[in-house]
């Protein structure tokens, strides 16, 4: 009886041991980062687009590539979810694809021009064939456009269009209300992904789009919905010099981050394009793996309502701007991956005519901005700062520190994600801790972002100024190069700079985590890319 | 008792629409908009008012209930708001491997749990019963999510003898339904282990021992069948619990099943697939109450002289 006691308590003991020692590591995974990696036997390496191939590698290889979320819908007018963008355009192709920036490269466009501010005419590369063995024509691709334009997917950025027409064969032509020089990177969003117009009738009559017809690089072969998604290459595809370096792409879907890592790791992956930091120390000490990574043009900001009476006084606005240390934030949001900004136009340092710290401001300085708080006549008050993501609630704790210093009370609160939008359009969030994925052209976001067309939707810091919208106009309608565009977008940035509508902090790096032998990983700004680029 | 079955069957028409109303009104008043999900950053006020009246969302309550309860009587469960497919498609995808984990986790609860609990409980002081109840305080503390990912870690990277995610025949089914059912397995342990003990104290059992029944006939004909109406008790409750911790077992090994996709369907406001999962999980715990009924009718001769009798 009395050696069972013993032996029963040494397995409590034993038991509690595991169970301490369990919580003990999974509470490190937060700093892991913050700490050099024992044994960095591969440090993280700069994706960038790949411009040689080996003439001895395998271009014949089954590509697995893990993400996290499930696609929604072949049909390309039905989101634009970035986890459902990035399996479908491989599938169908664009009159421009998206570029490392996000800007346009031509892909269906063999030849482009403008006849006047609002009238452009495509020419499109001849003998493009659909995946069922049918010649693409002029008809299928307006029909395609008309349809992006007839959804909501494409939202805004097709308001400018007006009418989309054949010419001939093998032309169509496009006009607009007016300037509009962002229209070919606004043929980059994926609802414009150009689907025959046989497909689309039979598919949109039927409502089954489970058997996507497209002129891609890839054919899809099969689905298991919220497991996998299998293609294969299309060796009719048009472009013959830039077709798929593999033979098959599988897309599967693993929902955990550290799952990820290990499907990798486990070899059941090639490659995981929505790579989990928690994991950053423990995949660079591991010789078979090789961590990729770029610069993103995700702008992490801390909003304000403009319209709340706290923040409508620009000298408050200003004094959060100096308050805040943004390298620490980075430091807490994204274990210091990522390139500090110091802007208040949502402009990443990659975006045309970005400018870095466009005023010279906004450095850490915590003793200027009590001192705007004093010129402003504002002691301090109580607001509240909503987050809806982890690395922004870590973010919002240390804003929280910082605002304390300069007078301002902000206490955090979580809500879901699903209630973001809803919660700022009720002007429930004084303040908010955020992140905004840039196009390359600005006028894409800017006119939204800052103006009467985005309130209630993208300008959540409900900012407007009829000098703005001048300015705006300007840079839109200044010229269709891009040399003048730059100079005023760079005026913009100096404008925001001074009214501070919010604090821009950081942007975060992308990862992508292969198998060391996989060549050709591309990262753009957004996320992983150009799959069909993969091979060994 | 083919009456009972069939009373019962009827009974659970008002049960599911009972459901459908409390999660349609549930999800009705959460606050957040699917348009918001499906436009994100291209979210514009015309756009969002051209999406809900393509989805009906922009009728009454009322309206919207009926729709949906008419078409679900017909067996249609409605379109996905963010798929716009119909949710009945991703239901019969993705349903069958929820059943294979709750199936295996049931296989292994059961399997395991009833036989270490009788033995347990027939050799209450023993160094077995000692270890097996530490075991059994260990199933219920652990998160299943922890659990989930140490057995991937163990099997899975250091080992490499079992898959770590996805289903792909029976290796991949071990470590998801271990995951899921060591929690329910010490219930079911301590279930029987307890109940044990207690019939092994009655006085037909002291009978049976004195009139020289043999040790294992005593446990397996006297004693078990008295012993296990508890437990068929806890395990008819842990096929709702099961399913209800399959949302974490499916995410943990990447499974797509019901459990997942309740899950991101909730976070996107898109109630015709939330309410077709819910539903579909509402019928499995009512058909498991009834088996779990019927069964006792079997144990005990005096319930199934009541369900004869009417009064079930």
């Amino acid at each position: 009886m009395k050696k069972n006691l013993v032996l029963s308590l040494l397995l409590v003991l034993v038991m509690m041991a595991t169970i301490i020692g369990g919580c003990g590591g999974s509470g490190k995974k937060d700093d892991a980062s913050a700490k050099p990696a024992a044994t960095v036997k591969n440090p993280p390496k700069l994706a960038k687009p790949t411009t040689t191939v080996d003439p001895k590698a395998n271009l014949n290889a089954d590509i697995t590539v893990v993400q996290q979320l499930d696609m929604v819908s072949f049909d390309p007018i039905n989101t634009s979810d970035l986890s459902n963008r990035y399996i479908i355009t491989n599938i169908y192709s664009y009159m421009f694809a998206q570029d490392e920036y996000l800007g346009n490269v031509p892909e269906l466009v063999k030849s482009f021009k403008r006849l006047n501010d609002s009238t452009w005419q495509f020419e499109i590369y001849k003998g493009v064939k659909t995946h069922d063995g049918k010649d693409l024509t002029a008809d299928d691709v307006v029909y395609s456009l008309q349809r992006t334009q007839k959804g909501t997917a494409i939202g805004a950025l097709f308001k400018p269009v007006d009418k989309i027409s054949k010419i001939d064969d093998s032309t169509i032509q496009i006009t607009t209300f007016g300037p509009y020089p962002a229209l070919p990177t606004a043929l980059t969003h994926v609802a414009c992904g150009i689907v025959p117009k046989a497909y689309a009738e039979k598919a949109d009559a039927s409502k089954d789009w489970s058997n996507p017809i497209g002129t891609g690089r890839y054919k899809f072969k099969s689905r298991v919905i919220g497991d996998s998604v299998v293609m294969e290459r299309f060796d009719g595809y048009f472009n013959q010099a830039d077709k798929a370096l593999n033979k098959s792409l599988t897309f599967k879907i693993i929902p955990e981050g550290s799952g990820r890592t290990i499907a990798v790791e486990t070899k059941k992956a090639d490659i995981n394009v929505v790579f989990d930091t928690v994991d950053y120390d423990r995949v660079l000490g591991n010789a078979n793996l090789q961590l990729w990574e770029h610069p993103s043009q995700l702008v992490w900001h801390l909003g304000y309502d403009n319209t709340n009476k706290n923040f409508s006084n620009k000298l408050v606005r200003q004094a959060i701007n100096y308050a805040v240390d943004r390298k620490a934030l980075m430091e807490v949001g994204h274990n210091g991956h990522g390139t500090v900004v110091f802007n208040n136009a949502t402009f990443a340092p990659t975006v045309l005519g970005a400018i870095n710290n466009p005023d010279n401001k906004y450095s850490y300085d915590p003793e200027k901005a009590k001192a705007l708080m004093k010129q402003a006549g504002v002691s301090g008050f109580d607001t509240e700062i909503i987050v809806f993501r982890d690395e922004a609630e870590r973010m919002a704790v240390l804003v929280q520190s910082y605002l304390k210093a300069i007078g301002i009370n902000a206490t955090v609160k979580r809500i879901e994600n699903a209630v973001f939008a809803q919660t700022i359009q009720g002007h429930k969030a004084p303040m908010f801790i955020t992140s905004w994925g840039c196009y390359w052209d600005p006028d894409m976001f800017l006119a939204r972002r800052f103006t009467k067309a985005g309130i209630g939707g993208v300008n959540r810091v409900w900012y407007q100024n009829p000098a703005l919208d001048v300015l705006i106009d300007k840079a839109r309608t200044i010229s269709f190069e891009n040399k003048p565009r730059a100079e005023v977008y760079g005026e913009i940035q100096k404008f925001l700079a001074d009214e501070a509508p919010e604090a821009d902090l950081y942007v975060n790096n992308m990862y992508a985590l292969a198998n060391k032998d996989l060549k050709g990983v591309e990262i753009n700004v957004e996320m992983p890319h150009n799959y069909y680029k993969l091979h060994y | 008792m083919f009456k009972f079955i069939v009373r019962r069957l009827l009974a659970m028409i008002p049960v599911i629409l009972a459901v459908t109303f409390v999660v349609f009104t549930i999800m009705y008043f959460t606050p957040g908009d699917p348009t918001n999900t499906i436009l994100g950053n291209e979210w514009t006020e015309d756009a969002s008012a051209k999406l809900k009246t393509e989805l009906g969302l922009d009728q009454s309550f009322l309206v919207q209930f009926f729709n949906y309860t008419k078409n679900l009587i017909q067996g249609d469960f409605g379109m996905s708001y963010i798929t716009r497919a119909p949710v009945s498609e991703q239901l019969l995808a993705r349903f069958p491997n929820t059943l294979k984990v709750v199936a295996g986790a049931m296989l292994f609860c059961v399997g395991l749990g009833v036989p270490i609990g009788v033995f347990s409980g027939v050799k209450p002081y023993s160094l077995f019963s000692n270890f097996t109840m530490v075991v059994g305080l260990l199933g219920v503390s652990l998160p299943i999510f922890w659990l989930g990912l140490l057995l991937i870690l163990l099997f899975s990277v250091q080992l490499g003898w079992l898959p770590s995610s996805g289903i792909d025949g029976f290796a991949s089914l071990i470590l998801p339904s271990v995951a899921l059912g060591a929690n329910y397995m010490a219930n079911i342990m301590r279930t029987t282990r307890s109940s044990m003990l207690e019939v092994i104290r009655q006085d037909y059992i002291r009978t049976a021992k004195a009139k020289g029944v043999n040790a294992r006939n005593v446990v397996l004909n006297h004693a078990l069948q008295n012993a296990m109406m508890p437990t068929v008790t806890v395990i008819g409750m842990n096929i709702g619990a099961l399913l209800g911790g399959v949302v974490l077992t499916e995410t943990v090994f990447s499974i797509p099943g019901t459990g997942r996709l309740l899950v991101e369907a909730i976070n996107k406001r898109d109630t015709p697939t939330v309410l077709g999962c819910l539903v579909i999980m509402a019928v499995c715990v009512a058909v498991s109450n009834l088996v779990v009924d019927i069964v006792y009718a079997y144990m005990d001769p005096r319930i199934k002289a009541q369900y004869g009798g009417g009064k079930g």
